[in-house]
């Protein structure tokens, strides 16, 4: 495996992002995070209890004070196309038609009720929805030969988003900076790799960590891979200051394409592979799961043969569990979750489930959640990987999307009756 | 008066009753087999049926007797170990697999149920992921042929699943084990000399009837400590894991055409016998069946697809099927692929449409 080192430089500009001078392109840029800081105080109160991130769970809301709910894309036409959410006792469906499918969802850091919708490769738009409402609060679109490629995350801070995009004119995968607030651009950096998809926060705040998918395409031939015999997937970590390179890893298979993450609270980073079977020279089942820890080799993850030739090459989802310190992954194609133990490296069961690819930890970590495309919820507990078959649930002509949000909301006890009166 | 009027009112009464009667049973949805094709849910739940007892019963029953009839030929060949016999193993051989080719269709229910060792795999190595497990089983026949184990059922049944079924039974009735000879006469020489390869070739056909008896006693008889088989479970909708049975079927038909697509099934598989061919047109002749019906059909699903209008949608399947066809015919590998996987997005899309059926198929690469 190959592993290039850099070390964080000084901030570096980066030419691609707009036609600006340097320096008032930054100026503005800090004159955007002040603004959005500013924002941020003056939001509402119960939304100081907001989770920060993935990465950073120390605002949370505790548990009498807040209820769980699961947020998904969803839908399987044009007309139904939509964000899905559903409430912690499995009942009241609500969801927001968004016109597009979508992909990749996340909680603002600022306001617990608002999601953001990422479009699926190649759309070209975001929007942020509000679960009380069901409004679209916000719309934002990529820039000129841009496209999504399904996933975001804010900073650690919540003052800014990044987007994975490609430029698809010259193939090269981009992280584009928005400001949290106004979504508009601020930065735009290499992800230093081609089709970048899933990206994170690491818990030190100043890096991300990028899946660089490895294939290109292009909006005018749809989602057909153009470069299935050169293709070249990465991990790769960048400074958030300054889009500097930090590290790049790739794994021994050149036909694995690393597509998705969950980074750990001590910062281990659990991805989820598929590989690109149409050019595999032969048959022969290969590793999809793996771990990372900075300044290591990628570790993949040992597994009984019958279960790796039962993912079918294929990974859709990934989520640690860092109470337990376990880690979930979901086989569509293989109708299957499969679990770890991150630390020992250890196989430890698999839930068979048709179709499913959604899976998400709860908010308190006693589960594993997972989705599938018929609507279904599954419960499994985190300890025991059992399944809590009371929680077991399917919503009729639902379709689940490819990722599953499990987000903690604050319900102020003043509000508590009229968020329930929404829901019914 | 009073009387008059009683009768006339029993006589209202008579006929509003039985006027209720016939709007109750005029609103029943059952769908009798001589009703025109009409898509509803009683109509397509009668050619579900009609398609698991006209065509997926009969794989099932036909794989169980051939392989039974497998079992017979590899005893009498090893009884009477002429060319003759040879020839006749050969050709069951032949028989047996074309029974496989329509049965592997159907790739769900018994044929799959343990998530670790699925069924199909020990009676079909190459099913899995179309990994040719040629050589390993010719490793193995060695090593079985000289060492001193017990060839027994016992020794059969622990065996990895690429080390049993119909791919070991072919390379032990198409070549010698000696120098891979595929020449009938020193076939029927080795096993002459040989006794132990009488014993494997025997254990295997038992072995293989084995898993064919299984998966039959489950289509038939009470299945998975239930107390209905897994006919009646399919059809009464009570599939374990909460699967709609009809999308179980069409999903495990476009999964058998990918597996053709994908796998390069006609240059691999059944390469000793020289028989896939044949095999994949048997299985052409069970898709064909299923989508148009028998003769016992009254409600085929391509009947009901034409009654909701999607004529188009049969006459492009149609138009696939014949060129698929055509390329078996030829014995063309690159346009047989590139049929299967058309047919494999008519599964996906037109079938599933013209039927009203969600598949759940939902993630593709790059997702």
């Amino acid at each position: 495996m190959k592993i290039t080192v850099k070390k964080p430089q000084a901030y570096r500009h980066n030419p691609a992002a707009n036609n600006a001078p340097t320096d008032m392109r930054r100026r503005r840029y800090l004159i955007l995070l002040a603004a959005a800081h500013l924002a941020a105080i003056s939001a509402k109160p119960f939304a100081n209890k907001a989770i920060a991130n993935v990465a950073d769970k120390s605002n949370l809301p505790s548990a009498n004070n807040s209820q769980q709910w699961w947020v998904s894309a969803q839908g399987k036409d044009d007309d139904n196309y939509s964000l899905a959410w559903l409430n912690q006792s499995l009942s009241n469906l609500q969801k927001t038609i968004t016109g597009f499918r979508g992909h990749g969802v996340i909680q603002h850091p600022k306001n617990p009720y608002s999601i953001l919708f990422i479009a699926r490769r190649p759309g070209t738009t975001g929007l942020q929805i509000n679960l009380l409402s069901g409004e679209i609060e916000k719309r934002f679109e990529c820039q000129h030969s841009r496209h999504m490629e399904g996933h975001a995350c804010f900073s650690k801070d919540g003052l800014v988003l990044f987007t994975s995009e490609s430029d698809f004119k010259n193939g090269v995968g981009k992280i584009v900076v928005r400001d949290s607030h106004s979504y508009q651009v601020l930065d735009e950096y290499n992800s230093h790799g081609i089709g970048p998809h899933e990206i994170k926060p690491m818990p030190d705040g100043q890096t991300l960590v990028i899946a660089n998918g490895g294939l290109r395409t292009h909006p005018s031939s749809g989602r057909k891979v153009l470069n299935l015999d050169s293709m070249h997937s990465t991990l790769t970590y960048i400074n958030t200051a300054t889009g500097e390179l930090i590290e790049e890893h790739q794994v021994a298979h050149r036909k694995a394409s690393i597509r998705h993450l969950d980074v750990a609270s001590d910062g281990t980073v659990a991805i989820a592979m598929q590989i690109q079977q149409a050019e595999m020279a032969d048959q022969n089942p290969t590793s999809l799961s793996a771990i990372h820890l900075q300044r290591q080799a990628i570790k993949l993850l040992p597994q009984p043969s019958a279960i790796l030739r039962k993912l079918n090459d294929y990974l859709g989802s990934v989520a640690i569990n860092n109470q337990y310190r376990t880690v979930g992954f979901t086989s569509p194609r293989g109708n299957v979750a499969v679990f770890w133990q991150m630390d020992e490296q250890r196989f430890i069961g698999y839930h068979a489930l048709h179709d499913v690819c959604g899976l998400a930890v709860s908010p308190d970590q006693r589960y594993f959640v997972l989705s599938n495309s018929n609507g279904e919820i599954r419960q499994l507990d985190s300890k025991t990987l059992t399944e809590a078959t009371h929680l077991r649930c399917k919503i009729p002509n639902a379709h689940w999307d490819n990722h599953l949000l499990s987000v903690a909301v604050p319900i102020p006890e003043s509000k508590r009756e009229s968020i329930s009166g929404n829901l019914s | 008066m009073n009387s008059f009027c009683c009768t006339r009112l029993t006589v209202i009464y008579r006929v509003f009753i039985r006027l209720i009667a016939v709007v109750f049973l005029l609103s029943c949805d059952a769908t009798r087999e001589n009703d025109p094709p009409e898509l509803t849910e009683s109509s397509l739940s009668l050619a579900l049926q009609q398609a698991v007892d006209f065509s997926v019963i009969p794989a099932v029953n036909a794989f169980q007797a051939q392989t039974s009839a497998m079992q017979k030929n590899a005893q009498q060949f090893c009884l009477k170990p002429t060319l003759a016999n040879l020839t006749a193993a050969q050709l069951q051989w032949r028989t047996l697999s074309d029974s496989w080719f329509r049965l592997s269709l159907y790739r769900f229910g018994p044929l799959d149920d343990d998530f670790v060792f699925p069924p199909y795999t020990f009676i079909d190595s190459l099913r899995l992921r179309g990994t040719n497990y040629t050589n390993t089983v010719r490793d193995e026949l060695l090593s079985w042929q000289v060492d001193s184990t017990a060839l027994d059922d016992a020794f059969f049944s622990r065996q990895t699943f690429q080390k049993v079924g119909l791919l070991t039974i072919e390379v032990a009735l198409f070549e010698t084990t000696g120098n891979l000879s595929q020449s009938p006469q020193d076939i029927v020489d080795e096993y002459v000399a040989t006794a132990r390869k009488c014993a494997i070739l025997n254990g295997l056909a038992t072995n293989l009837l084995g898993h064919a008896q299984t998966l039959h006693d489950a289509w038939h008889s009470p299945y998975n400590n239930t107390t209905e088989s897994y006919r009646e479970l399919f059809l009464a909708n009570k599939l374990d894991d909460g699967s709609e049975p009809l999308a179980v079927l069409i999903t495990s038909i476009q999964d058998y055409f990918n597996y053709l697509k994908q796998r390069h099934i006609v240059t691999t598989s059944s390469q000793l016998s020289q028989h896939v061919w044949v095999s994949v047109s048997c299985s052409m002749d069970e898709v064909e069946t299923l989508l148009r019906g028998t003769k016992q059909t009254t409600f085929s699903f391509f009947d009901l697809m034409i009654a909701a209008n999607y004529e188009a949608s049969v006459e492009t399947i149609e138009a696939n099927l014949q060129t698929i066809r055509t390329s078996i015919d030829l014995q063309d590998p690159v346009e047989f692929e590139i049929s299967a996987a058309q047919l494999d997005g008519n599964f996906k899309r037109e079938i599933p449409e013209g039927l009203e059926v969600e598949l759940g198929i939902h993630f593709t690469d790059g997702d």
